[in-house]
């Protein structure tokens, strides 16, 4: 184990918080938008909902095995070679969401913020940020995640608080207009981007056994519940097909806050809370599968694997798409299936087999 | 490898590896001679002769025969009350009891001196170290035992003001550099049997005595424990403050932030020790040590508990503020003018371009170039006499800052941003942590330099997750704001008032959390937290 | 120049976690450990040198863009 110090529950429940927000607050609005245009909002309480339904599961499936991560218990659910093989395959889905989220920032930043940098040295720098967590452990990026809670939440409610007063009800209308069907995949695409089934990796080292669950239930409600936010804000101020037009329509709506006259585009200030969530986020997501390889193959100390594989990372990142355009196609219609097969399915498997056959750990609870 | 690398130099280096400490002999429990005039010039050849050994001839009343030399070393040693007691000797009219059946040493220790700290003395070793703790010693001619008398005197300070920590309200009592006399300024306070006291001598040529002070029951046994291991390895020849303690005992990661808390102030010391804390005193010293020791420890002044609470609740937000703003007022002006124009109000952004028009520097040369200059400048006032230090450091500080912006070397935007960066670091009472903020200020500036905000936000996350990975004797450091425990936070970013103060920080005593406290709830009985 | 700084960048990665895995004779560690190390420091080197190569997101394209057909067939 990487770990020697465990995280308590309340840090668990930021993290997740965290995590959930990370990605979703700037690319939810504009993909369910998309496909649901004026419902985005109803498709973003069905995505929370679907998401909590998935906390379920892995709280279930991470009791069975208390003190194991997925990874481990693979092995032992599945016999040596199929456990193998899924183990590589939880590795590879943590592994490929940590590069993809290094590629998210990257994209963010040498679009919108740093236009004359090289997108490679804004993953150097977020790359060494992540580094330095996941070397530190578990438990300081936990601290960090609370430390900066509070200012997260702030920025956020300056962000929808401040734009109240642009609010149109009428972007509203009509309300499903075409009916539940784009609602349903407009919930499910959100579903997927929450990739929740990271903590089966991260369940192990919470201390208090009983209140894990509960504490990701929390966490994920509260940060779908910010998301919902978001996302409601974005139609009723900008507008449902404006809301479409852009690939970060969240950073679009901090850039029309106005206060006073004095204080405006403050678009910086929202996009450093986004960053912040996202850090946790690309931190909780190595973490995982710096641990999922050294237990694959192993390893006395996890710790080693670390940095090759933040140099991996690094170069996937960098090559991962040529384009923007590419970028948005990407996540709507690849990383969608992807993500739900990987949320789902492997879960699924490991549960019923573990109902099927009996085994779990020796239970502590 | 190096096992025979060092056997070689055992063989053909000889005994030149192992320093002997001056001043005691080769075999330093050499046991002292019966010879009166042996011991004598043992004594004299092993200090060199040194002026300021005095030995006397002493003659006792009843023992008319007997050769006693009185030795010690003038300016340690207090000899008046000893010379007394050998009047009183020479006067008494009464034989004591038994005169002829007690031996000399008996009758010294039990009659002459009864009434002082004495101590049989059988080797040099033991002689030289109560010798140099200003304590007189009687050799007698004839036996193999000399009778040391505590006689500690000597010049030295009285306890004044601590000039360092100063407080508006509150005791203005600080320690002095006697061991002996910090100790009983605690003890005064903490009136309690429980305080107990641990003493031991570290350094091999100076002998410097250090104390452990705690409160037995409210202390964590695996600190102490961890504490004296960590004392017990120290090996140098010479502990002249306790900073050099300080360095041997913190932890071992490369951190800029103290991980070791000193103050000057015995009534901190007691707050600390009544919460579980440990205190560590060396002789030579005013300044004492303690641990375990939070980040919010040294963002607090005992002065927090002496005014009112809403008042002193400001007052620490204002000081998280200030703490915020010696970070990161230089970091943020370069990000912003150099990357970031957008975020500032137009009107604001008109006069800074205006002003920054004139200055052939990028903000960041700028902003270097003066941090720099007031660090020079603060440095200098430091060591100033202090009829020229005071005008220097602001006749400086003004007359420097204007030439330079005169002279279009700075925006005056620039020095208004330095100058707030630098008081807000005076308003930091722990100087350990203000000279932190000070050496991190310069790493935020450059990567702020490099990548605007965004830079900006990296480098906080990475400095806060280094604080978060950082733990003082097994307490994490960001306690109690991370992990968050909601009875201590009342009192470590505001300060609650008294009557919901009655928790002692849990992370520091995992046992006996909850103070006593009177029903009427004003006053926490015997408790005080960390001032 | 970007490629003499991502030479000393894995210099200074091997240094600091390779050798020690090596002084402690964790030999299965240690060529885990150079095999990753080599190998993203050689996709850095190629994409530094403008070198085209796939990246993995094709793959993943190509194995569910048909799965994503079958997923939106049921919503439609």
């Amino acid at each position: 184990m990487l770990e020697e110090e465990k995280i308590g529950s309340r840090q668990l429940a930021v993290l997740v918080v965290m995590f959930t927000v990370g990605t979703s607050m700037l690319l939810v609005p504009g993909e369910l938008a998309a496909e649901a245009k004026q419902d985005a909002w109803i498709a973003s309480i069905l995505g929370v909902g679907l998401g909590l339904l998935s906390v379920l599961l892995f709280w279930k499936l991470g009791d069975r095995f208390p003190d194991r991560t997925a990874a481990e218990y693979s092995e032992l659910l599945l016999g040596k070679w199929l456990g193998k093989a899924m183990s590589v395959l939880f590795f590879s889905f943590c592994f490929m969401l940590s590069a993809v989220l290094l590629r998210d920032v990257g994209e963010f930043v040498s679009t919108q913020v740093l236009t004359e940098t090289p997108i490679e040295f804004v993953h150097l720098l977020f790359l060494l940020i992540v580094v330095l967590g996941v070397r530190l452990g578990l438990a300081p990026i936990g601290r960090a995640a609370e430390i900066f809670f509070p200012w997260m939440v702030l920025l956020f409610l300056v962000v929808v608080g401040f734009l109240w007063p642009y609010a149109k009800i009428e972007n509203l209308k009509p309300l499903m207009e075409d009916g539940f069907k784009p609602v349903l995949l407009g919930g499910v695409q959100m579903f997927t981007l929450q990739e929740y089934v990271i903590f089966l990796m991260i369940l192990p080292f919470v201390d208090n056994i009983h209140k894990r669950g509960s504490a990701m239930l929390k966490g994920a409600l509260v940060g779908g519940a910010l998301v919902v936010i978001v996302t409601l804000d974005c139609i009723l101020v900008l507008g449902p097909n404006v809301t479409t037009l852009y690939v970060y329509p969240a950073y679009v709506l901090a850039q029309k806050i106005d206060i006073g006259e004095f204080l405006s585009r403050i678009q910086i200030v929202v996009a450093g809370m986004w960053f912040l969530t996202i850090y946790f986020k690309t931190a909780v997501s190595f973490y995982a599968s710096v641990v999922s390889l050294g237990q694959t193959l192993r390893l006395r100390e996890h710790r080693t694997l670390v940095l090759p594989l933040a140099a991996v990372m690094l170069a996937i990142a960098n090559i991962a798409y040529p384009n923007m355009t590419y970028y948005v196609d990407f996540y709507r219609n690849v990383w969608i299936p992807y993500g739900l097969v990987f949320m789902v399915v492997p879960p699924v498997i490991l549960l019923t087999v573990s109902y099927v056959t009996g085994k779990k750990s020796p239970s502590c609870s | 490898m190096g096992g025979i690398w060092r056997s070689i130099k055992k063989r053909f280096g000889g005994s030149s590896n192992h320093a002997q400490p001056s001043g005691s002999p080769d075999s330093s429990k050499q046991p002292l001679s019966s010879m009166l005039d042996d011991n004598t010039s043992q004594l004299k050849e092993s200090l060199g002769c040194s002026p300021d050994l005095v030995m006397k001839e002493v003659r006792l009343h009843y023992y008319p025969k007997a050769k006693l030399k009185l030795v010690y070393i003038a300016g340690m040693a207090d000899v008046e009350p000893l010379l007394d007691s050998f009047l009183l000797e020479a006067s008494t009219e009464q034989l004591p009891k038994n005169l002829a059946d007690q031996q000399l040493p008996e009758y010294l220790k039990t009659t002459v001196f009864a009434a002082g700290d004495i101590q049989e003395i059988r080797d040099y070793e033991t002689l030289f170290a109560v010798l140099f703790a200003g304590s007189a010693v009687i050799l007698l001619d004839g036996y193999d035992v000399a009778i040391a008398v505590g006689t500690k005197g000597g010049e030295k300070r009285g306890v004044e003001e601590p000039n360092t920590q100063v407080v508006i309200r509150g005791p203005r009592e600080g320690f002095t550099e006697t061991l002996n006399v910090n100790t009983a300024l605690v003890r005064r306070i903490i009136r309690d049997n429980r305080l107990w006291l641990e003493s031991r001598k570290i350094g091999t040529r100076t002998q410097t005595d250090v104390a452990i002070m705690y409160i037995k029951g409210l202390a964590d046994e695996k600190v102490l424990q961890e504490l004296r291991c960590r004392l017990d390895k120290i090996d140098i020849d010479g502990i002249l403050e306790s900073g050099y303690i300080e360095e041997f005992i913190q932890e071992k990661t490369l951190t800029p932030f103290p991980t070791v808390f000193n103050t000057e102030r015995p009534d901190t010391v007691a707050g600390s020790i009544l919460e579980g804390r440990v205190a560590i005193f060396v002789q030579g010293t005013p300044f004492v040590l303690i641990i375990p020791a939070l980040f919010v420890q040294f963002l607090q002044s005992s002065e927090d508990y002496y005014e009112r609470a809403d008042f002193a609740t400001l007052i620490r937000l204002l000081r998280y503020i200030s703490f915020g703003i010696a970070l990161l007022a230089p970091s943020v002006y370069i990000a912003v003018t150099t990357y970031h124009q957008e975020l500032l109000p137009t009107s604001l952004l008109i006069s800074l371009a205006g002003q920054r028009e004139g200055v052939p520097f990028p903000a960041v040369i700028e902003a270097l170039m003066m941090e720099i200059t007031f660090e020079i400048l603060r440095e200098g006032g430091l060591r100033m006499p202090k009829p020229i230090g005071q005008s220097v450091s602001i006749v400086g500080t003004l007359v420097i800052g204007q030439s330079a912006v005169q002279a279009g070397l700075v925006s005056a935007a620039m020095v208004i941003v330095v100058s707030l960066t630098a008081i807000a670091n005076f308003v930091i009472p722990a100087f350990n942590m203000a000279i932190s903020v000070r050496m991190l200020r310069f790493f935020l500036m450059m990567v702020a330099a490099t990548a605007g905000l965004y830079g900006l936000f990296t480098g906080m996350i990475a400095v806060v997750l280094h604080l978060c990975s950082l733990k003082s004797f097994g307490v994490p450091y960001m306690s109690p704001i991370a992990p968050i425990d909601p009875d201590n936070t009342k009192d470590s970013l505001i300060r609650a008032p008294w009557r919901s103060l009655f928790a002692r920080p849990r992370s520091i005593t995992p046992q006996n959390v909850i103070r006593k406290r009177k029903a009427s709830g004003s006053e926490a009985a015997g408790g005080k937290k960390q001032p | 120049m970007t490629v003499v700084g991502i030479i000393l960048a894995a210099g200074a990665m091997f240094w600091m976690d390779g050798l020690p895995l090596a002084r402690r004779c964790l030999w299965k560690d240690f060529w885990i450990f150079l095999t990753l190390l080599l190998f993203g420091v050689g996709l850095l080197l190629i994409h530094a040198l403008k070198i085209e190569i796939a990246s993995p997101v094709y793959a993943i394209s190509v194995i569910f863009k048909p799965v994503n057909q079958f997923i939106r067939g049921l919503f439609s």
